[in-house]
Parts: structure tokens; C-alpha cells; sequence
């Protein structure tokens, strides 16, 4: 979501169902191919999500391209583990992409689907599935909230930097 | 009688490992018996990445045989279940994981009684611990202005120039100084130069838990010294009792491995450095028929006045970008609080400025709220560089009826007895973090900054005066040499001697008195 740059500085102020529409604006680019998703499900089973697909989700909700698939590959582990995983994935999925009218796809949320697309950015962003089935650790270097700092500091303990750097500011393009 | 070693040293922290390392150098046999095991960095490390719960105690392999505070179970009492103090059984001990910060003791710290009618005294002064100072940061490796020595005279300029302040850091002292608030780059045994074989450090900000590069010294480094120089290491050794004879003299000790075998080991001296709760634990564990309130304990002391800095911690959010998180992970120091007339009314704090950015934490309570999903990573940028952070360490006073005991029906595994905490706070320490809270918030309101969360904890993982130093036998329990009034070839050395804490991190403070033993016992065995 973060590839789009939805309204201005304001956008903090406008409304959740304003917000929720610049997600349905950021998720209705057009990498994604509603009709290869809806062919793989005809041969897969009823929750199936396949890997592939999987990636391409994951790309549009979290608005990055270069997703390490390695990272991917156990986050769809951890959701294809979890009874209602897929399940989840799919409704959500479904109803972001469904017809032209998103706004009232995203409407039509139910809290449990509310509750899985925070849970599905918490988990690419800290690199931890945080349920009370058990916490994971999924990826510590992969996790996305450290492009955040990409220009500002090192990922903590993977430092190459010289003696002294913190003294100075970091100039957002090298640090 | 035939003894196996010279000196029995019983804990591998910074303690024990110095102390080892003294000996070895004068030809001493020394057995180190450590309850814990040997945890490899990089293993450490990794280990720490692949946890869900990056806590201080992640990334060492816990022993499951020997308890620690993380462990559930352990704590238990009366007192403030809120006190919780951590550290490590492990070799190099809870130096594996600390902050690096080596600050000494003030001069008035020695004599809180004698100069403001408050607290205790210790029976020892700065002036007679400065010349141990000096030699620990040169073991140890700390790196300070030698132009600046923030109220703690030295005989000796730092072995490395003093750790450069981060950029938060500046910016919050060039917004103070008008003001006559004066910070400075703390002394911490951290690498500014390649030293001791080990790098300079590269700001990783991870010093808590770990140092992944050993620019941070911990006391592994000592403990490997005194192998290669013949010490002899027992890992797996849960050190449970002594046999003690006529003379009131320790012939031995007893420990066990994990399987639950006891074994037993005979020297001419013994010396526990095992910390502020397992040393009095142990103590109390090995009573006797001869001792029955507890080994060393004529005094009633051993467990009693248990001491901790209580912490607090002020994040706010300033008017510029501060980009937190570049660095150690705290460098500087606010010189104000340490020392002055008030302590006669109210407890001394050591301020910090911080540096401990921790954007996972920051993300996930950030990621709470759905107004935040649209564009999660700019706004978790835009939150974090703006953050400072302020915060403190209070002194405590000794209190008999802060005290350590050992649970009548908990057991570890090994089947010993686990302990029983009751912690209280003094209104002497209530009262200086009330004083030194509002003097924080009159800081941050000085930067034009406002505050968005403070945290408050009863310890800084500092716990000390368990087995306090004293010149009576009647109410301490070791002498001015750290040896036990009632077993003459009996040590204590480690926070647990001390009498009155001030502000100051302790390892420093250990680490000089624990050289200052070894002097002892060289001398006593010439």
C-alpha cells in the first residue's frame, strides 16, 4: 500500500471508510490477475491458496514489490497451517477484488476479516506471526519494517558500519 | 589434607572471571565452577534472531537445570512481585547481556552516613578502591574522557578516548546548555579502538542483549584467559553445600550436574561470585548443624538488605528528527542528580539519555490501529526519528526487611530450594523518583519536546547488598577484604558486598573490588 501515495498529508485525518478506500485503490493495480486466481482454484481445494498467488498478495496488500520469497514461503506456511488461514486469505482477497464497486467490498468486512488483514501487515512488517496459537518467528532481516530505516541505521546486530557513525545524522540516501 | 586446587571460584561473571584471571597470573591453581554452560556469540546470535521474544535472555540457551529469573517459576514472595531482577547462568555471566555502561562510584557514595546522616557507610573508601579502578577499566577495556571525570577523581587517563556522542545526543545538549544543563559521553567498557583483540564497536544497537562483534567486553573474555593460562573450568555445576571443619574452616564443595550426580571438590580457598541472589541463596542452602541459619551467616545478614536502582524511562517526541537507534544504545549521560545536600532527605539517580530503539515493538502497537495501514512504513519512520528518550536510576537504600529467603516447598530441578524475595521500597527512593520524574519533565518541556510514554520498573537488574561488606560481624557479613567473618578462607565478591549502592552501574565497582580480593589472596598465600 505504501507504492501509492493516497490523498496528502491529510490522509490521517479523513474518515476509516476514506482510508479503507485508498487501500482498495492501492490494491486494485493491475499486477494482479483476478482470472489465473479463480482458474487455480477451480483445481485446487475450496481454502487452497497457491504459493504463487500467495506472493502476488502479499505484494499488493503490502505495496512491495521484492518480497524475499523465502520470507513469503513461511508466512504461507504459517497460514496454510492455521485452520482458518487460507480460509481467511481467500474471503479477504475475494472481496477486496470483487466487482468494480471495492469501496463496498471493503464495506462488506466482517471483523474477522477486518482483524486478518491487520494481522497479515503486522506479520510482513515486524517479521512475527502474532496469534495466540503461538508466536513465530518468521524473518528478522527480511521483515519490512526495516526498509523504514533503510537510509537511517543499520538492522540492529547486522552493523558494517566504521566506529562513530551514530555521531553524525544520517543524510537518508547512505548513512 | 591434599587439595585439588589452590582457590575454588564458584561463578563465572565478571566476578569470578577477573578474579580468576588475577590468580592465574600469580601461579595460582584456580577451579572455576559455573552452573550454567558455555555459549558460543555467533550460535548466540542466531539464536536470538530466530526468537518471536527478543528479550534480554533470548539468545543464551537457557540451563534447565539451574533456573533463572526469565524462568516463571522462580521468583516468588511476600514482598513487590513486581520486583524482578534478571541475569544469567552462563559462562561470562550477566555481562553477556548488560548495556557496557562503567561509571565509578562517587567519593560521597562510600560515605552516605557519615556526610548526609542517611544509609550506610562503606568500610572501605573511594580513595582506597581508585588504584582497582583503574586497573578493571584497563582489563576490561573502557573507554572515557580522561578530561572529565564527573565527580569520580582518577589517578590514570582511560586506556581508549571516550565513545562519541550519538546525534540525538548533541542535539539535546545544545538545547540544554542554555539552561546549564551539562551531558557527556558515559566511560563504558566498549571498544573505540581495536583493544584487547577485540573490534572497535560498529553501533550495532543491540548491546542489550548481546553484542554480536565482542566490541562490548563481557566477562567470557577473562574466563577464556584464565583456561589458556591452566584454570581449570567446570561447567554444569550447580554448587549446593560445603563441608566445613573445627577450624571453621571450608574444606569443600559440593556440587551436581544436571544428571543429579554430586560431586565435591577440596581447596585451600573458596570464593562465591555467583550474584546478589545466588550467592545468598547458596549460603543459606548450605547450612549446617554448626550454622543453621545459614553458612557465613552469624550476622543474620546473608539475604538481607537487598538493593536495586529503581528506573524510569521518558520517550517524548521533539520538534526535529533525533534518528534514535544509530550506536550503542545509550552513550551519554545528563550531569545532574549523582550527588548533592538533598540526599539527606531524598535518593541520588544517575540520569541517561537513550538510544534503544526498538521498531518492532514500535510497528506492532503502531499496526493496532487501521489508520495506520495505509501507508504503515512512512508513518512508523515519521514516529520513530522524532523520538528522544530520558531516563534514570535511583539509588536504594539498605533495608533488613528487604530480603532474600529460600522457599520452604519450591525446588528447582536439581531439587534445591529455590528463593523467596520480598523486596520493599524505601520512602527515601519513592520520594527521589517522584523529585527526579518532574526534573525529567522539566527537561523535556526545556527541549519544547512532549512527552508520549514513561515506563517505570523496580529494577535496572542491579540487585546488590545481600551479603554486605561491614566491619562488625555482628551485622555484616564479609570484612573490608570481602572475606567472611565467620570462615577466614571464605570470600564473597560480586554487588552482594555492597553496603550502600549510589547511582553508579555496579560491574565496574565489582570488578575493582574483585581484583582487590585477588591482591588479598595473593598476599595471604605468599
Amino acid at each position: 500500500m505504501s507504492m501509492t501515495q493516497v490523498g496528502d498529508e491529510k490522509t490521517l485525518q479523513l474518515t476509516r471508510r476514506q482510508l479503507l478506500k485508498g487501500i482498495a485503490a492501492a490494491l486494485g493495480l493491475p499486477v494482479y490477475h483476478a482470472t489465473a486466481f479463480a482458474e487455480s482454484l477451480d483445481s485446487a481445494t475450496s481454502t487452497a491458496v497457491p504459493f504463487d498467488d500467495f506472493v502476488r498478495f502479499s505484494r499488493n496488500i503490502t505495496g512491495h514489490r521484492q518480497l524475499d520469497l523465502q520470507t513469503a514461503r513461511k508466512i504461507f506456511d504459517i497460514f496454510a497451517d492455521e485452520a482458518w488461514g487460507m480460509d481467511h486469505l481467500k474471503r479477504v482477497h475475494d472481496k477486496l477484488i470483487s466487482g468494480p464497486h471495492t469501496d463496498s467490498a471493503l464495506a462488506s468486512f466482517d471483523k474477522g476479516e477486518h482483524w486478518f488483514l491487520g494481522h497479515f501487515l503486522t506479520t510482513w512488517i515486524t517479521g512475527i506471526y502474532y496469534h495466540s496459537s503461538g508466536n513465530k518467528m518468521v524473518s528478522y532481516e527480511h521483515a519490512l519494517m526495516h526498509e523504514a530505516f533503510e537510509h537511517i541505521r543499520p538492522i540492529p546486530g547486522l552493523s558494517e558500519q566504521e566506529f562513530g557513525f551514530w555521531s553524525k545524522p544520517p543524510f537518508e540516501k547512505g548513512m | 589434607m591434599v587439595y585439588d586446587t589452590d582457590v575454588v571460584v564458584v561463578g563465572s561473571g565478571v566476578a569470578g572471571a577477573l578474579l580468576a584471571r588475577e590468580l592465574m597470573s600469580a601461579g595460582l591453581g584456580v577451579t572455576i565452577l559455573e552452573a550454567g554452560e558455555t555459549w558460543q556469540r555467533g550460535e548466540s546470535f542466531t539464536r536470538y534472531m530466530q526468537s518471536w521474544n527478543r528479550t534480554i535472555t533470548a539468545p543464551f540457551k537457557p540451563a534447565s537445570w539451574a533456573p533463572i529469573p526469565a524462568d516463571h517459576s522462580y521468583f516468588a514472595g511476600k514482598g513487590n512481585k513486581k520486583y524482578q531482577p534478571a541475569f544469567l547462568k552462563g559462562v561470562g555471566g550477566t555481562t553477556r547481556q548488560w548495556t557496557g555502561i562503567t561509571p565509578r562510584f562517587l567519593p560521597a557514595d562510600f560515605e552516605l552516613h557519615s556526610r548526609y546522616g542517611i544509609g550506610t557507610d562503606w568500610p572501605i573508601s573511594y580513595d582506597e578502591l581508585e588504584p582497582y579502578y583503574v586497573r578493571a577499566e584497563y582489563q576490561m577495556g573502557v573507554s572515557g574522557d580522561s578530561d572529565d571525570h564527573h565527580g569520580s577523581p582518577r589517578s590514570k587517563s582511560y586506556p581508549m578516548s571516550a565513545i562519541p556522542m550519538t546525534y540525538s545526543d548533541q542535539v539535546i545538549a545544545k538545547r540544554l546548555a542554555s539552561s546549564g544543563v551539562r551531558i557527556a559521553s558515559f566511560p563504558a567498557a566498549r571498544n573505540s579502538r581495536a583493544y584487547d583483540g577485540r573490534p572497535a564497536c560498529r553501533g550495532n544497537n543491540s548491546c542489550t542483549p548481546l553484542c554480536p562483534i565482542g566490541a562490548s567486553y563481557s566477562a567470557d573474555v577473562d574466563i577464556e584467559k584464565s583456561v589458556a593460562m591452566g584454570a581449570r573450568l567446570t561447567t554444569k555445576a550447580v554448587v549446593y553445600r560445603f563441608e566445613v571443619d573445627k577450624q571453621k574452616r571450608i574444606r569443600r564443595a559440593f556440587y551436581k550436574h544436571p544428571d543429579g550426580s554430586t560431586h565435591s571438590i577440596a581447596a585451600r580457598h573458596f570464593v562465591l561470585a555467583c550474584n546478589s541472589i545466588e550467592t545468598p541463596r547458596l549460603l543459606l542452602m548450605a547450612a549446617n548443624r554448626d550454622s543453621p541459619n545459614g553458612l557465613a551467616n552469624s550476622s543474620g545478614q546473608v539475604g538481607r538488605n537487598l538493593m536495586d536502582h529503581v528506573i524510569f524511562v521518558s520517550k517524548f517526541n521533539m520538534p526535529e528528527a533525533m534518528y534514535l537507534g544509530r550506536g550503542p544504545q545509550s552513550v551519554s549521560t545528563i550531569l545532574a542528580g549523582r550527588d548533592g545536600p538533598f540526599r539527606s532527605k531524598y535518593a541520588a539517580a544517575k540520569f541517561f539519555l537513550g538510544n534503544d530503539l526498538n521498531i518492532q515493538q514500535e510497528a506492532a502497537g503502531m499496526l493496532r490501529d487501521d489508520g495506520n495501514w495505509l501507508e504503515p512504513l512512512k508513518q512508523l519512520k515519521e514516529a520513530a526519528i522524532h523520538q528522544g528518550q530520558i531516563g534514570a536510576e535511583v539509588e536504594q537504600l539498605p533495608n533488613a526487611g528487604s530480603r532474600l529467603l529460600l522457599d520452604k516447598k519450591r525446588t528447582d530441578p536439581l531439587g534445591l530450594p529455590l528463593p523467596n524475595i520480598n523486596y520493599r521500597l524505601s520512602d527515601y527512593t519513592k520520594k527521589g523518583v517522584e523529585v527526579w520524574q518532574k526534573y525529567a519533565r522539566s527537561l523535556i518541556h526545556t527541549l519544547d519536546a512532549t512527552e508520549i510514554d514513561s515506563s517505570f520498573s523496580l529494577s535496572s537488574h542491579h540487585p546488590c547488598g545481600t551479603t554486605r561488606m561491614g566491619r562488625s560481624a555482628k551485622d555484616s557479613v564479609v570484612n573490608e577484604q570481602c572475606q567472611s567473618h565467620d570462615h577466614d578462607n571464605l570470600y564473597i565478591i560480586g554487588g552482594s558486598v555492597f553496603p550502600a549502592m549510589g547511582t553508579a552501574n555496579p560491574t565496574l565497582t565489582i570488578a575493582a573490588l574483585s581484583i582487590r580480593l585477588a591482591d588479598y589472596i595473593k598476599r595471604v598465600e605468599k
